[in-house]
């Protein structure tokens, strides 16, 4: 195995973070994240008396509560009944209130309902 | 390195880690952005094996071990206690064997994480560490980025660390800087099982001057959850061929979260 030098690895270094971050910025530009809380999101769930600020505080929940330990399905894989039975499941290993369980469930159902 | 010295490391990290707890890291040498929810505490436990040559310059194996307790203040900010940092030291030097167990620290850990790596372009955090020992202090900061595309995760940590040691608390006659970069990818194959691998590039600055050379290791990690509990662990190799550095080592972290 050859050796490499200092003064090779630091801009070797120093141009892998650069190529990383262009790279990070880059490939969020490309990926769609988890859907915002959008009007068609907001009417599918005035049917069921949720308010928008719900959808919100759901959407907030997966997006630092479940991503802690695990990597994000896109809404459309599972199907609104699905969607109870894993937040069901999920919930006490995640540690949500019955409030924030609610939440979680009705922006996920709100949000596959919205899409296509 | 021994059947006798590897089964003895397993030995030392099951006892370290009976009924463990922590968040569920996807890696064990680079930290990530995500941290304890709000209310939420994590145990974590740490134990890394270095065989080579050890920090002290000898033939040998290092043990160290690491105990955390993790608190969630608020959904941006976590506090963590190391309780005990400690090392076991195992030289094979001049045909001598001997092993003796050393208190190194304790230490106190702030990470408070500004943006998200799924709902941000890039998720950032940033990490302070206050280490007191006996014989030494030791301030530490990060910065961390993180960002996830669905099952994917790809994380960066940049840290510089400042070390005083001595022959008693409060007599430091020996000064240290270490700048560390590290770089983790993982792929989670199933809810319960995650692939990656990890780079940590570290130089060292005895007296805070000139610096030495740069060591690199890379090697491949894997994860692995059930229900609250979570097993991480990291096989890295040295790149470089910086012979007073450990040739390989291999961390394990055993976390519980309540």
């Amino acid at each position: 195995m050859s050796e490499i030098s200092p003064e090779t690895m630091a801009p070797l270094l120093l141009g892998g973070g650069a190529l990383l971050l262009i790279g990070m910025i880059g490939c969020a530009a490309m990926q769609s994240t988890i859907p915002e809380v959008s009007p068609a999101m907001v009417a599918a769930a005035a049917d069921r008396g949720t308010r928008p600020s719900d959808l919100a505080s759901g959407r907030r929940i997966l997006a630092v509560r479940c991503i802690a330990c695990h990597g994000l399905e896109p809404v459309q894989k599972f199907s609104p009944q699905q969607w109870h039975s894993i937040v069901g499941r999920m919930a006490e290993r995640a540690n949500l209130s019955p409030a924030e369980r609610d939440q979680l469930t009705s922006y996920l159902v709100a949000a596959r309902q919205s899409l296509p | 390195m021994t059947v006798t010295v590897f089964t003895r490391f397993l030995c030392i990290t099951a006892l370290a880690c009976s009924p463990l707890l922590a968040g569920e890291r996807r890696f064990t040498y680079v930290y990530e952005t995500t941290t304890a929810a709000k209310g939420e505490i994590e145990i974590e436990n740490w134990a890394t094996w270095k065989t080579g040559n050890t920090e002290e310059g000898e033939r040998g194996n290092e043990f160290n071990f690491r105990h955390e307790i993790e608190f969630g203040v608020t959904d941006h900010l976590q506090l963590g206690l190391y309780v005990v940092d400690w090392t076991v030291l195992d030289k094979v030097a001049g045909g001598e064997k001997g092993a003796q167990a050393i208190y190194d620290d304790t230490a106190l850990e702030a990470i408070y994480n500004f943006t998200n790596p799924v709902t941000d372009i890039v998720g950032s955090a940033l990490y302070g560490e206050i280490q007191v020992g006996d014989l030494k202090f030791a301030l530490e900061s990060k910065l961390l980025l993180q960002k996830n595309f669905g099952p994917f995760v790809i994380a960066y940590n940049a840290s510089f660390e400042a070390e005083w040691e001595g022959e008693r608390f409060g007599s430091f006659e020996e000064r240290h800087a270490e700048f560390q970069q590290t770089l983790g990818a993982s792929y989670q194959i199933t809810p319960n099982f995650l692939l990656g691998g990890e780079f940590l590039h570290e130089i060292t600055f005895p007296e805070w001057s000139e610096s030495e050379d740069s060591v690199v290791y890379v090697g491949p990690n894997a994860s692995f959850r059930y229900d609250r509990y979570y097993l991480t662990a990291t096989a890295m190799i040295q790149a470089t061929a910086i012979t007073e550095e450990p040739d390989f080592q291999l961390r394990a972290i055993f976390g519980f979260h309540f």
